[in-house]
C-alpha cells in the first residue's frame, strides 16, 4: 500500500528507519484509517485492540510534529488525461526533507506526469498534494509562482529558449526571481563551472551536443539552490560515464540539502546508487 | 530585495526583446502607422465634407416677392406672421434698395446695363431661412404652402431641385460615411489586433519556458506592456507623419476649390497626441488580450 524503501547503504539519508516508518503511517493516521494500523504498524512491539486505539492517537499528536519533516505528500492522488485511461491511479507517498528518491518505471508509468503534478504543470483530477507544507489543490497563480521558485525542474525535451545564450538562460532563472546582478553573475559562472560548460557560455543551446544542452538544463534546476530537484530522466541522453557524473552532482546537491525526486529507467543506475526507489507501473506504485 | 531588480530586469528584457525580435516588431509599427493613418485620413476627409455639406444648407432659403405697394406697417406685421411659421429659423428683409445694390455687385461687368435702368424695378421680399430639420422637399412644400395664403405674398423662389439634391447628397453621405466608417474600424481593430497576437503567439514556448522557471504573471507581462507602448508610440508618430504627408501630396496637387476637404481641423500637437495615445492602447490592450490565453494556470 504504502512504498517505503529505507536504502541499504543510505548513510546520507537524514531519518531513522523508525522515523520513516512513523511518516509512513501520517497520512493514514490523518485518514482515520485503522488499516494503517494492520498493514504498517505490525512492526511495533504491540498488539491488541487497545493498543490500536492508544497508537492512533498518540499517532494524531505526533502528526504535526512529523509533517514538518515532509518536504512532498501525496495522498490518493488520480490523474486521467481528457479522453484517454487514468495515468495516475491512487498514488499515496511522502518524502521526507533531505531524500533522494528514484522514480522508476517503464515508458508510460506515468513518471513525467508525477512530476508534473508535483510542479504544478499538472492539475491532479482527485486527490491530495503537500509541498513543503502547502497544498497544491487550493494554490493559485501566484502560489504556483512561489512553489516554482523553490523548485528546479530538468524537463526531459531541456526546455531552454534557443534565442538567449547559455549564460542568459541559466541567469534568467536567477532574474525571475529578483536576484542582485552582482549575485547572478557569481551564481550563474559558479553553476556553470560546475556542470563543465564554462566554455559554453555564450553559445546558444542548439549549437551544443544533446548532453551539453542536458547539463545546461541542470544548471539552471540548480543554479537557484532549490529546495527540491525533481528530474525527468535527466541521464536519457547520455552515455554511461556522463550519466553516472550527473547522478552524482545530484548526490552532491542532496548532500547539501536538497530534496532530491528523480525519474529515470535505468536499472544499472538505480543498483548502483542504491536509494530509495518509488516504482511506477501504468499509473500504479508497485513498490 | 526582488522588486527593485525586478524592474530593471523587465526593462533589459524589453530591449533585449525588441532587438530580437526586430522584424515583428518593425512590422507591428507598420501596421499600427498605416492603419492609423488611413483611418484618421478617412475621418478627416468626412469631417470636412459633412462641415461643407452643412455649410451648403445654410443657404437654403425661400424668397418672398412681396406685392408693389405694401404699406410700411404691413411689411413688420408678415415678417413677425412668417418668423412664427413651423420651420422658419430667420427673416431677413430686402429693400428695393439692397435688392439693386446686390444686383449691381452680382453684374459687376454689366454696370451699364443698370445705369441705363431709371426707375427700380425690384420687388420687395424677405429671405426666408430654414430650420435645419426642415430641409427636405417635402417639409420645404409645406412650409411655402402655408406662406402662399398669406397676404401680400406675389411669388415664392426657394429652388425646388436644389432642396431635393441636397436631401439626397446628405443621405448618401450620411449613409456612407457610416458604412465605409465600420467597415474601416472593424478592419483596422481586426488587422492591428491579428499582428499584435501573431507577434505574441510567435513567443509562446518562450512565455511558457519563462513561467516555468517560476516567474510571475507581471514579470512575463511587463516587457510585453513596454514593447507594445513603444511600438504604439512609434506608430503613432509615423501615422502622423504619414498624414501630414499625404495632406501635404493632396495639397499641392488638388485643385484650390477642394483643398478645404483635406483642411485639418485640429492642430497638428493635438493631432500628434491623439495617433500616440491611440497607438499605445492598440499595442497595449492587443498584447495583454493575447498574452491572458497563456497565464492561466
Ligand atoms: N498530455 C497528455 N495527454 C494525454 N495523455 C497523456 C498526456 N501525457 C501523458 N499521457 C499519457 O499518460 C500516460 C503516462 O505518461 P507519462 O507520464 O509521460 O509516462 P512516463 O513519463 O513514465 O513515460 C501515458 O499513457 C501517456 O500516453
Ligand atoms: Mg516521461
Amino acid at each position: 500500500m504504502i512504498n517505503v524503501e529505507t536504502s541499504s547503504g543510505g548513510h546520507s539519508t537524514p531519518l531513522q528507519p523508525s522515523l520513516r516508518k512513523w511518516i509512513s503511517i501520517a497520512p493514514f493516521v490523518l485518514d482515520r484509517k485503522c488499516s494503517a494500523w494492520d498493514n504498517e504498524a505490525k512492526w511495533l512491539p504491540l498488539s491488541g485492540e487497545i493498543c490500536k486505539k492508544s497508537f492512533l492517537k498518540f499517532a494524531r499528536y505526533l502528526y504535526p510534529t512529523v509533517i514538518c519533516l515532509l518536504m512532498i505528500q501525496l495522498y490518493h492522488v488520480y490523474k486521467s488525461y481528457e479522453g484517454s485511461s487514468a495515468a495516475l491511479s491512487d498514488i499515496t507517498f511522502t518524502i521526507a526533507k533531505g531524500e533522494f528518491v528514484f522514480l522508476t518505471g517503464p515508458s508510460g508509468a506515468g513518471k513525467t506526469t508525477l512530476l508534473k503534478i508535483v510542479f504544478g504543470i499538472e492539475r491532479p483530477t482527485e486527490g491530495q498534494i503537500i509541498v513543503d507544507g502547502r497544498n497544491q489543490s487550493r494554490i493559485n497563480n501566484r502560489g504556483v509562482s512561489l512553489l516554482r521558485r523553490k523548485v528546479g525542474f530538468v524537463f526531459q525535451d531541456f526546455k531552454l529558449l534557443p534565442k538567449k545564450t547559455v549564460y542568459e538562460n541559466v541567469a534568467l532563472a536567477l532574474e525571475v526571481i529578483g536576484v542582485s546582478p552582482g549575485e547572478v553573475r557569481s551564481k550563474v559562472q559558479r553553476i556553470l563551472s560546475y556542470v563543465g560548460l564554462r566554455h559554453r557560455a555564450n553559445f546558444k543551446p542548439l549549437s551544443l551536443s544533446g548532453g551539453e544542452q542536458q547539463r545546461v538544463a541542470i544548471a539552471r534546476a540548480l543554479v537557484k539552490q532549490p529546495a527540491i530537484l525533481l528530474a525527468d530522466e535527466p541521464t536519457g541522453n547520455l552515455d554511461p560515464e556522463l550519466a553516472n557524473s550527473i547522478v552524482e552532482l545530484f548526490r552532491d546537491v542532496n548532500a547539501m540539502g536538497t530534496t532530491v525526486l528523480m525519474a529515470t529507467h535505468d536499472k544499472t543506475l538505480i543498483e548502483r546508487f542504491g536509494r530509495r526507489r518509488i516504482a511506477l507501473d501504468r499509473g500504479r506504485i508497485i513498490g | 530585495m526582488g522588486r527593485s531588480y525586478s524592474l530593471l530586469y523587465i526593462l533589459l528584457e524589453s530591449v533585449r526583446n525588441i532587438r530580437d525580435n526586430g522584424l515583428t516588431t518593425i512590422v507591428t509599427i507598420v501596421t499600427i502607422g498605416f492603419s492609423l493613418a488611413i483611418f484618421t485620413l478617412f475621418l478627416l476627409v468626412s469631417i470636412n465634407i459633412s462641415t461643407v455639406i452643412q455649410k451648403w444648407g445654410e443657404q437654403i432659403q425661400v424668397v418672398v416677392y412681396l406685392k408693389d405697394g405694401i404699406p410700411r406697417n404691413e411689411v413688420g406685421r408678415l415678417r413677425k406672421i412668417i418668423s412664427n411659421v413651423d420651420g422658419v429659423d430667420k427673416v431677413d428683409y430686402i429693400s428695393k434698395e439692397s435688392a439693386l445694390n446686390i444686383l449691381k455687385r452680382e453684374l459687376k461687368g454689366y454696370k451699364g446695363v443698370l445705369d441705363a435702368m431709371v426707375d427700380n424695378p425690384l420687388p420687395l421680399s424677405f429671405e426666408v431661412k430654414i430650420n435645419e430639420s426642415y430641409r427636405s422637399t417635402d417639409k420645404i412644400r409645406y412650409i411655402v404652402s402655408k406662406l402662399e395664403k398669406l397676404e401680400w405674398v406675389d411669388d415664392m423662389q426657394y429652388g425646388r431641385e436644389w432642396v431635393e439634391r441636397f436631401a439626397g447628397l446628405l443621405k448618401f453621405v450620411e449613409l456612407f460615411t457610416l458604412v465605409v466608417g465600420v467597415f474601416l474600424t472593424v478592419a483596422v481593430v481586426f488587422i492591428v489586433s491579428n499582428t499584435v497576437k501573431l507577434a505574441v503567439y510567435a513567443r509562446k514556448s518562450e512565455i511558457e519556458i519563462t513561467r516555468l522557471i517560476g516567474a510571475s504573471n507581471l514579470y512575463i507581462k511587463s516587457p510585453f506592456f513596454v514593447e507594445g507602448v513603444f511600438e504604439g508610440l512609434v506608430g503613432g508618430f509615423m501615422a502622423a507623419g504619414l498624414i501630414l504627408l499625404g495632406v501635404k501630396i493632396m495639397s499641392m496637387n488638388v485643385p484650390a476649390m477642394f483643398l478645404h476637404l483635406v483642411a485639418m481641423p485640429v492642430r497638428p500637437l493635438v493631432l500628434l497626441c491623439g495617433l500616440v495615445v491611440a497607438g499605445i492602447s492598440f499595442g497595449v490592450v492587443g498584447s495583454m488580450v493575447s498574452l491572458g490565453r497563456f497565464l492561466k494556470v
